[in-house]
């Protein structure tokens, strides 16, 4: 498969050692992928609650721009995959909007056929990897490490949107191919509350914190993630979140366990850029 | 709670939701609390309760619930929508309601900051200003988040000040007035 990343607001920003350790991750495994700087914002759906319109042209741009490249787009930011698959069915089943899309898309010399899949890194790694392929490439298993997997929302719900597993394990099943213990507990569904730490802060660290408090509890070490914006709650606010004292726990973005498990070098995975010290809980 | 007057009611609220994007179920609601008790927000802040929302506008509490705070809380986990048994995703009607305050642009609440900034930002560069995102949404507190800005600003995990622009930004800004002509 041909793949254009799309590394999303916070992969530029925030987690900007989320979108390097994917790409690090992506050129180990020898994903064909190309970069593409003339990608906007989603919208986030947030764009959708002000101007439906322009969200959805918004992302019509970026799928005409995949599909002018004849690949499909890749993201890394569970938030950036629903949004697009939100505007993707809207144009599916919007003859209308569909028609009318184009015809301003055509006034910037582009067209949206339907024709680009979007696809989570997370995905990727399951249809287009595998486990045995993957299972092969480990040189540095992370043996005696408890690793609690955090899917987040935006990959799981809702249904009509998001038409893939609702309680899916693939996640747990890295953690052991990558050699470490999974854990299980009662959060690895749950919501981290990213998208209310500015309007209710108090409310949203509330919710991190349980997240936190319930995979200590099941004596995770660490947690591993396939979303940036979890990553921000989890790593980047971990700190005022940790109103009960818990232990630290560090926070991995998904492609940095595996490139850990592959033996790329900590550093060069962006390990150092963590609110959370990662160091320790892998000693 | 201040006593109801007739004239407070807006008789023909629910029908005006239900015209929105994503506001069209809000009429079967049977006000079950399924969505409640499935609301991840609800469970650590039950000031949050999207029953209670929902059914204020249902009753027509239009002026209250358009500039409630509230309707700004709620996380987008979708639970409610998964759980909900009518199949009304109350999750989306919250949604609609943002999307009808966001358009009569009468309260200033830190939801409706924030979510104005995002097409303002787009329309900029191409991109969400992070830097600039907390500041326009909580403006004179955001000194509550120096701590955390000065934690972030040693890692090197401060957003830039100006992010660069994408290549054709002035296709986005093309798009929409495009859209605006319509309107």
């Amino acid at each position: 498969m041909k793949y254009s990343l799309y590394p999303g607001c916070a992969g530029e920003a925030t987690t900007k050692e989320a979108w390097s350790s994917t790409r690090k991750v992506l050129d180990f495994l020898k994903v064909d992928v190309t970069e593409n700087k003339a990608y906007s914002c989603c919208g986030a759906g947030i764009v959708e609650e002000e101007d439906p319109e322009f969200e959805y042209r918004l992302n019509a741009r970026n799928f005409a721009l995949a599909e002018k490249e004849g690949r499909d787009i890749l993201v890394i930011c569970n938030t950036c995959l629903l949004t697009m698959l939100n505007t993707k069915k809207k144009l599916t089943e919007d003859e209308t909007l569909y028609r009318q899309v184009n015809a301003d898309l055509a006034e910037i010399g582009l067209e949206y056929t339907g024709k680009v899949n979007i696809r989570h890194f997370l995905w990727m790694l399951r249809d287009d990897i595998g486990l045995d392929r993957l299972k092969a490439l480990i040189k540095a298993p992370m043996v005696n490490v408890n690793i609690a997997p955090f899917y987040g929302c935006h990959i799981l719900r809702p249904s009509d949107i998001i038409a893939d597993d609702k309680a899916p394990d693939f996640l747990s099943r890295l953690i052991e191919v990558c050699g470490a213990q999974e854990v299980d507990y009662s959060d690895k569904y749950n919501c981290c509350g990213f998208h209310i730490l500015l309007n209710d802060q108090a409310t949203s660290l509330k919710m991190s914190e349980r997240c936190l408090a319930n995979a200590e509890k099941s004596a995770a070490d660490m947690l591993v993630t396939p979303c940036t914006l979890c990553h921000i709650s989890l790593d980047g606010y971990q700190k005022p979140a940790n109103r009960n004292h818990l232990k630290d726990i560090p926070i991995l973005h998904l492609a940095q366990m595996l490139g850990l498990a592959f033996g790329i070098d900590p550093k060069a995975l962006g390990l150092d850029k963590h609110m959370v010290d990662v160091g320790k809980a892998l000693t | 709670m201040r006593a109801l007057r007739s004239d407070d009611i807006a008789y023909r609220f629910y029908e005006e939701i239900a015209e929105q994007p994503k506001g069209e179920g809000i009429a079967k609601c049977l006000s079950c609390g399924t969505c409640s008790s499935t609301c991840q927000v609800f469970s650590v802040n039950p000031a949050y309760n999207p029953r209670k929302l929902i059914q204020q506008a249902i009753l027509g509490l239009r002026e209250d619930v358009l500039a409630s705070e509230m309707i700004w809380i709620c996380a987008r986990c979708n639970s409610c929508i998964e759980k909900c048994p009518k199949g009304i995703k109350p999750g989306d009607i919250i949604m609609a309601l943002r999307h009808i305050a966001l358009k009569e642009g009468k309260s200033d609440t830190r939801g409706v900051r924030h979510a104005l900034f995002f097409k303002n930002s787009i329309l900029r560069t191409g991109k969400i200003n992070e830097m600039l995102l907390p500041l326009a949404t909580l403006r004179l507190s955001i000194v509550s988040q120096i701590p955390q800005s000065i934690r972030m600003l040693f890692k090197g995990k401060l957003p830039p000040i100006r992010p660069k622009r994408i290549k054709g930004v002035n296709d986005l800004r093309k798009l929409n007035r495009m859209i605006e002509s319509r309107k």
